[in-house]
C-alpha cells in the first residue's frame, strides 16, 4: 500500500489546464504530467458536482448512490418539495468510510453529500455547509477549536454559501468580478490551511481535499481564461480580469505543490475533476417551449423572464407560477438537466401510467425536432432516458429525460415569450470532460491513457491503499496508470460488496412506522444522552 | 397548538429539551442580536435569525437525533404550498411529538 493524496479540482478541464502549462504558469501541474499519467475523466451523464463528485466516492453511478442533483425532491399535488441534498441521501457506500473499516486513516475535505458525517477514523469538514453550521458539522467535533485556532481564520472565507452558488450560475456584474477571484482565492486557501494542518498533525492513510473555487470562477470568469476566447479580449479592464483569473490557477497550483511536498515522496498522488468545462452561448427556455406544446401551464398572470435567468432566485415561490393540476411534463431545475413526467398516481395527478411509454417517446422526437428559429439548426442534439443514463435500484427519482443541448448549456426553467435567446455574453458552463492524473511511486511516467470514467477513481484510490475492490463497483482500477511492477508486487483484490450507509430510513421509505424497536432505540438514545430519567 | 400535549412515544418535555438543546448548540457562536434564553416562543427567524440553509441542518440534526431520515417537516413548514415565514421552538417541539406519537400508535 501507498499513502494517497487525491487532490480534486471541481471542474477542472485540460482545454485551460494545458494552455496554463504551455504559459508556464503551473510548474507544479507541469511536473505532475511530466512525472505521471493523464487521461481524460468523463463524468456522469449530467456533468453536474452532487452527482459526480459522489460517484467519484462511491465507485457507483448516480441509479445507485441516488444523489441526481444540488436538491431531492418528491412529488406532490401541488408541485415538487425538496432540500438540499445531505449524506442520509447517498445510497451507498462512500470510499471514506470503506477505507476506515479496513484500518485506514482518513482525512476528506469539502466534498458535498457529506453532512451530516458517517463517523469514521479520522476527520471530515464536509463541503456544501454553510459558516454558521460549520462548528456542529465537523467531525470529530473537537476539530472545530482547531479550526478556530488556525490563523486568520474565517469560516465565511472558505464555507459554502447560497449565494455563491446562484452567482456562480447566474453572474456577477462586472464590476463585481474582481472581488469574486479574491473570494474564490480566499476560499482556496482556507481549504489549503485546514490539509495542511491536518496534514501535519495527524496521521492518515488516505487524504482528500476538494477545491471548488476552480468551478466558480470558469462559470463567471469562462471568457477572460478560455484560451480561445483570449485574442478577442479588447479593453484593458478585461485583460486585467484575465491575468487575475490566471493569478488563480496560480495560487492553486502553489497550494497542491505544498500539500504534495508535505505528503512526501512514498505518497501517491492523484488529481482529478467531476466534470470538465466550456462556454454556453444561448438559452433554452425548456418550460416556456413544454407549456408551447400543451405539456406545462402557467399560472394566469405569470410574468415571462426578462433577465437571462436559468431559474428563480426561491425555487418554491417558482413552483407556484406552475398549475400543477394541468401540467404533464416540467423542468425541475435546471442543475438537473432534464424534463421529469408527471404519471399519475393516488393524489398527483400526471399522464396515465400506462401512457408514459408513447408520450415520452413523443416528447423526445418533438425536442430532437425543435429548430432555432434563425437558423433552422436543432438546439437539442441527443437525450438519454432515465434507464440509459441513470440505471440502478433509484433511478426513479433521475429526469426521465436528460437532455444534451447543443452548447453545453443547462436549460432555463422559466417563462419566456421566446424558447431560444443568445446569452448577452459568454459564461462557463460544464462538459462531460474532466482530468485526471496521478504520480507518484508504482505510477507510470508521462504516459497518455485512453479516456476513463469517474466511477474508475474509486477502486483506484482503494487500490493505491492496499484494498480489495468491493465486488459491487461499477468503476473499473485504472491499472494502465500503474508500473507492470507495481501491479505484479501487490496484485488488485476483488473484495466483498459495499455495506449500505447506516444512517437511518436509508429505504427513504417516508410512511415506515415507528416501531417499538425503533422507539427503544431513540429512548435509549435520548436516555444516554441524559434527557430521560 | 397547544403546549400541553401528553402523547405516548417520546415524551413532549423531552423533545423540547433536546430541541432547545440542538438550537443552543448550533446558535451559540452565531452573530446575532438576540439576548435571551431560547425557549418555547423563541422564534426561528424572527429570533435566531434563522436562514432556509439552517432550517435544513436543524432538520438534518435533529433527524439524526431520532434515528429518522424524513420526518416529515414540510407539514410544518408548508402552508398552502407556501413556505411559512418563521416557526417557533413550540411548533417545532408540538409537531415532533405529534409525530412519534402517530408513528407509535400507526
Amino acid at each position: 500500500m501507498a499513502r494517497t493524496l487525491l487532490l480534486g479540482l471541481d471542474s477542472a478541464t485540460f482545454t485551460v489546464m494545458d494552455a496554463l502549462v504551455a504559459d508556464g504558469r503551473l510548474p507544479f501541474f507541469t511536473r505532475c504530467l511530466s512525472e505521471g499519467v493523464r487521461a481524460e475523466l468523463l463524468s456522469t451523464p449530467n456533468p453536474l458536482t452532487p452527482p459526480a463528485w459522489t460517484t467519484l466516492m462511491t465507485g457507483v453511478g448516480p441509479g445507485r448512490h441516488g444523489i441526481y442533483d444540488f436538491m431531492r425532491f418528491h412529488e406532490r399535488a401541488e408541485g415538487p418539495f425538496g432540500t438540499l441534498v445531505t449524506s442520509n441521501d447517498v445510497q451507498s457506500e462512500t470510499i471514506w468510510t470503506l477505507a476506515s473499516r479496513q484500518g485506514r486513516r482518513v482525512i476528506c475535505l469539502n466534498f458535498p453529500a457529506m453532512f451530516p458525517v458517517q463517523p469514521i477514523e479520522g476527520f471530515v469538514v464536509p463541503g456544501y455547509v454553510s459558516a454558521r453550521q460549520l462548528k456542529t458539522s465537523v467531525y470529530p467535533r473537537d476539530l472545530y477549536p482547531r479550526l478556530k485556532a488556525l490563523p486568520g481564520f474565517d469560516p465565511k472565507e472558505f464555507s459554502w454559501s447560497m449565494d455563491e452558488t446562484r452567482k456562480a450560475v447566474e453572474g456577477v456584474a462586472p464590476e463585481d468580478c474582481e472581488r469574486w477571484i479574491h473570494y474564490l482565492m480566499g476560499k482556496d486557501r482556507g481549504w489549503f490551511q485546514i490539509a495542511r494542518m491536518l496534514m501535519r498533525e495527524e496521521p492518515w492513510d488516505l487524504t482528500a481535499v476538494l477545491f471548488d473555487g476552480v468551478d466558480r470562477i470558469q462559470h463567471l470568469c469562462w471568457r477572460y481564461i478560455d484560451p480561445t476566447l483570449a485574442g478577442s479580449l479588447s479593453s484593458d479592464w478585461e485583460r486585467k480580469m484575465r491575468r487575475m483569473a490566471i493569478t488563480y490557477f496560480e495560487h492553486l497550483d502553489a497550494y497542491l505543490a505544498e500539500l504534495v511536498a508535505l505528503a512526501g515522496p512514498q505518497t501517491r498522488v492523484f488529481i482529478a475533476s467531476d466534470h470538465g468545462a466550456g462556454s454556453t452561448t444561448e438559452i433554452f427556455y425548456a418550460n416556456a417551449w413544454l407549456a408551447s406544446k400543451g405539456y406545462l401551464t402557467w399560472r394566469e398572470g405569470t410574468p415571462p423572464d426578462r433577465d437571462d435567468r436559468l431559474s428563480a432566485p426561491h425555487i418554491f415561490e417558482f413552483y407556484k407560477t406552475i398549475d400543477w393540476q394541468q401540467t404533464k411534463a416540467y423542468v425541475r431545475s435546471s442543475s438537473a438537466n432534464g424534463i421529469y413526467i408527471r404519471t399519475a398516481r393516488p393524489g398527483i395527478p400526471g399522464i396515465p401510467p400506462e401512457t408514459y411509454p408513447t408520450f415520452r417517446a413523443k416528447l423526445i422526437s418533438e425536442l430532437l425536432d425543435f429548430r432555432d428559429p434563425s437558423t433552422g439548426e436543432t438546439v437539442v442534439k441527443r437525450v438519454m432516458v432515465r434507464e440509459e443514463a441513470f440505471p440502478g435500484a433509484v433511478m426513479e427519482e433521475a429526469p426521465d429525460i436528460t437532455l444534451f443541448l447543443r452548447d453545453g448549456g443547462h436549460p432555463s426553467i422559466m417563462p419566456c415569450e421566446v424558447f431560444l435567446k443568445p446569452r448577452g455574453e459568454i459564461i462557463g458552463m460544464h462538459r462531460p470532460e474532466g482530468i485526471f492524473l496521478a504520480c507518484g511511486p508504482g505510477i507510470r511516467r508521462g504516459a497518455t491513457l485512453s479516456t476513463l470514467q469517474i466511477a474508475d477513481v474509486a477502486p483506484t484510490l482503494l487500490y493505491s491503499l492496499g484494498l480489495p475492490i468491493p465486488s459491487d463497483f461499477e468503476g473499473k482500477l485504472i491499472e494502465g496508470a500503474f508500473e507492470r511492477t507495481c501491479l505484479e508486487a501487490e496484485p488488485p483484490r476483488t473484495g466483498v460488496a459495499t455495506t449500505a450507509p447506516t444512517s437511518p430510513n436509508k429505504s427513504g421509505e417516508r410512511e415506515d412506522g415507528m416501531t417499538e424497536e425503533d422507539e427503544a432505540k431513540v429512548l435509549e438514545r435520548l436516555r444516554h444522552l441524559g434527557y430521560l430519567d | 397548538m397547544s403546549t400541553e400535549k401528553v402523547v405516548p412515544g417520546v415524551p413532549r418535555d423531552v423533545v423540547l429539551k433536546q430541541l432547545i438543546e440542538t438550537l443552543n448548540d448550533m446558535t451559540s457562536d452565531w452573530d446575532i442580536d438576540f439576548s435571551g434564553q431560547i425557549g418555547e416562543k423563541t422564534m426561528l427567524v424572527g429570533d435566531l435569525a434563522f436562514e432556509s440553509i439552517d432550517v435544513v441542518h436543524l432538520i438534518v440534526t435533529l433527524g439524526q437525533l431520532y434515528d429518522e431520515k424524513d420526518l416529515g417537516f414540510e407539514q410544518i413548514l408548508l402552508e398552502d404550498g407556501r413556505y411559512v415565514t418563521d416557526l417557533s421552538v413550540a411548533q417545532i417541539a408540538d409537531f415532533l411529538t405529534e409525530t412519534f406519537a402517530k408513528k407509535r400508535t400507526r
